[in-house]
């Protein structure tokens, strides 16, 4: 309850920004934010499409018809809607940088978050690569700290780069005595 | 991982207790202890359904084979508690801390001795009687439940060699148990805040209503019935003092069971740093709970103040510390207890609980946790708009609802009618949330003081976290679309310990970076434009 002795900050308004980290990842990353997008909302699109088929056809319940078409439609906009503009917006925002003391990682698109990891406190190196990364040469990094919270991953770099990026970290982080603790 | 499985062969000729090789078994006593609770918890419900059914007239035979059934069951479980027995055991070499067990499904678990970063004994009260006790060993790794390893039961006095030797990594081993400082003892006057404590009183009033809803048939049968006769008959002051009556016993039953829950939970609680570097929260009453946490796994201390405890002037204290929390407990849950292992006081004054927070991570010269930072004022605004968001969508589903009510059904509902359940759940949601609100913005805080991070948040639950500035191992900025439009961000600073984050929401984002910038100098500098 007591808040007496709080400062107020709203004068002192430092103009300190986050520079965005250097590295953009592939552009083929847009092909597979694109195609993720489409994957999630083709199904719920086709499910609406089949019950308002099935209505229309059976003419069980003649007024669900209509309603059911028009949520084909909405849902079919919203999937194409999000599948168009999230992939520039993410390619926009997805960015990475590995300096001697940290990695650096910004990501997201309506939500957009950024993310520092001391080089000293890194744990474990992974990248991994799903099958429509592996069919367009894509890998995601992941670096984790001993934090529960929090690992960085690059989603999108180039396969090899990441197998490269892995590489130096983990020579970099076995380097260094301690347990990242 | 099992190659030492031969080695735990039955060794039905040793000496029970004896070492085998180096290996150590549990206590003998162990079986007779869980004998006893077994031959509690089986046969005497077993005896009371066959009496029950002898009494209802059933043939002979049922009452009889439910005691049989009972008779085997006990067997059985007492019989697999020899076989785990003897098939259990545990040695202490210089490097390791390793035990195998596992009558069909043989296990060696075996943790470095340098990891291991919490051991703790708990007696339950059928162990007491014994002499014995549960020990529990946790390396605080992350990940599952392999880094914990547990021992029940053996000797109270090998829990407390244990105890020692595993939590002494070349400290001054063996330095002398008296060596220990008390932080914080337990006053009886704070058993009282159990009446309110949101564990202890959670489980008065929400077992209070679990009994009272298996009893619903009852009440509805018998009781319900009787009242409504005596309504019928009676004058308004004598119901309206009935029903006092009835709320009043209720609060009171639930107020005992309470406060016997923080009487069995913090019963001789006492806080103090042992001679080895550890953090030993020793409590309860008829289970008996030794929780020791290294020094150096301390990341910081939280000062807890919840609702109407804060309005009391009472707050607890627990610790931010790798190899404790919840999510690294494997399953899930507080195993063991009521309590988390973080806990490190019950609830107790809030300036006493200062005290204990500060000597826990030895801040001499005190912590500033009033001395924050405010947060912007459109933080405050965001927290008003979901107060009046809220009571416009409630406003609107009510008021929809009931129209829907006149419109579909029979019922009669003037517009006027729904319109006022609109107005007044819009209402009564800005009456409840506008104080909300302010409370979650005066609840927002962050600051620096000394080797300490601070950040609060939150109204009923008030949280007030003190993290070593050492220990952050990293940031994170996240933006929302409304806070990129309004210039906040929510900063999180990882730690190893717990959840792995603390946040502090929407704060200025220039002003958090630089505060970020000057609690872990460097860490945030190479990313950061000025001007």
């Amino acid at each position: 309850m007591s808040t007496q002795g709080i400062t107020h900050s709203g004068s002192a308004r430092t103009a300190v920004r986050l520079r965005p980290p250097r590295h953009r990842v592939a552009g083929r990353a847009v092909a597979l934010w694109t195609l993720r997008a489409l994957l999630l909302w083709a199904p719920p699109t086709a499910v609406a499409a089949g019950l308002a088929t099935a209505s229309g056809i059976t003419g069980l319940v003649p007024q669900a018809t209509g309603p059911l078409w028009v949520l084909t439609a909405a849902l079919g906009a919203l999937g194409l809607l999000v599948a168009l503009v999230m992939p520039q917006w993410r390619y926009r925002v997805h960015r990475w940088e590995v300096t001697g003391e940290a990695v650096y990682t910004s990501f997201g698109w309506l939500w957009q978050e950024w993310r520092v990891a001391p080089m000293a406190r890194i744990q474990t190196v992974d990248t991994e690569r799903g099958p429509l990364q592996r069919a367009l040469g894509l890998a995601t990094l992941t670096v984790t700290t001993a934090s529960a919270a929090g690992p960085l991953r690059i989603d999108g770099l180039d396969a090899a780069l990441a197998a490269d990026v892995a590489q130096q970290l983990t020579e970099v982080t076995q380097a260094i005595p301690g347990d990242g603790t | 991982m099992d190659g030492n499985a031969n080695t735990g062969a039955p060794q039905g000729l040793a000496a029970p207790g004896a070492p085998v090789q180096g290996w150590t078994l549990l206590s003998p006593l162990t079986v007779w202890a869980d004998a006893v609770i077994v031959g509690l918890v089986v046969p005497v419900p077993a005896l009371v359904a066959a009496v029950v059914m002898a009494v209802a007239g059933a043939p002979a035979v049922w009452p009889m084979l439910t005691l049989l059934g009972a008779a085997v069951l006990v067997v059985t479980i007492i019989g697999a508690d020899v076989m785990r027995y003897r098939r259990t055991r545990y040695r202490l070499t210089a490097t390791r801390f390793e035990a195998v067990s596992g009558v069909i499904a043989r296990s060696h678990k075996s943790l470095p001795r340098e990891r291991i970063r919490s051991v703790d004994v708990a007696v339950p009260l059928w162990a007491r009687a014994f002499g014995l006790c549960r020990v529990e060993v946790g390396t605080g790794e992350s990940t599952g439940a392999g880094g914990t390893l547990a021992l029940a039961l053996v000797p109270v006095a090998e829990g407390e060699r244990l105890r020692r030797l595993l939590l002494a990594h070349g400290a001054a081993a063996g330095a002398g148990a008296d060596g220990s400082a008390e932080l914080a003892r337990m006053a009886p006057r704070w058993f009282g805040y159990g009446a309110l404590a949101w564990t202890s009183a959670g489980i008065g009033y929400g077992g209070l209503a679990a009994v009272l809803g298996s009893l619903t048939e009852l009440i509805l049968r018998l009781v319900l019935p009787w009242v409504l006769g005596y309504a019928e008959s009676a004058p308004v002051s004598a119901i309206v003092l009935w029903a006092a009556g009835v709320v009043a016993a209720f609060v009171a039953v639930a107020t005992a069971v309470a406060l016997a829950v923080q009487v069995e939970s913090w019963w001789g609680f006492r806080l103090t740093r042992e001679p080895d570097s550890t953090l030993r929260v020793q409590r309860g009453l008829l289970t008996r709970t030794s929780v020791s946490i290294e020094e150096r796994r301390m990341r910081g201390v939280e000062l807890l103040e919840r609702l109407p405890l804060r309005w009391l002037g009472a707050a607890s204290v627990a610790a931010v510390a790798s190899g404790l929390d919840q999510a690294q407990d494997g399953q899930g849950g507080n195993k063991g207890g009521i309590v988390p292992k973080r806990a490190l006081t019950p609830e107790m004054p809030r300036a006493q609980a200062r005290r204990a927070a500060e000597e826990a991570v030895r801040a001499q010269g005190g912590i500033a946790f009033e001395a924050l930072r405010r947060h912007p004022l459109s933080a405050l605004r965001r927290r008003i708009m979901r107060a009046l968001a809220a009571a416009v969508v409630l406003a609107a589903v009510v008021g929809a609802a009931s129209w829907a009510l006149g419109a579909f059904t029979s019922l009669e509902v003037p517009a006027e009618v729904a319109a006022l359940d609109a107005a007044g759940t819009g209402g009564a949601v800005l009456l409840l949330g506008v104080p909300y609100a302010v409370g979650c913005y005066r609840g927002l805080g962050h600051g620096i003081d000394g080797r300490f991070l601070l950040l609060r948040k939150g109204m009923a639950a008030r949280s007030t976290v003190a993290l070593k500035r050492d220990s952050v191992i990293g940031w994170t900025v996240r933006r929302s679309p409304f806070q990129r439009w309004s210039g906040l961000a929510t900063l999180g600073a990882t730690v190893a310990a717990g959840s792995g984050i603390h946040r502090a929401p929407d704060v200025d984002l220039g002003e958090g970076l630089a505060f970020a910038d000057e609690a872990v100098p460097g860490l945030l500098a190479p990313f950061l434009e000025k001007g």
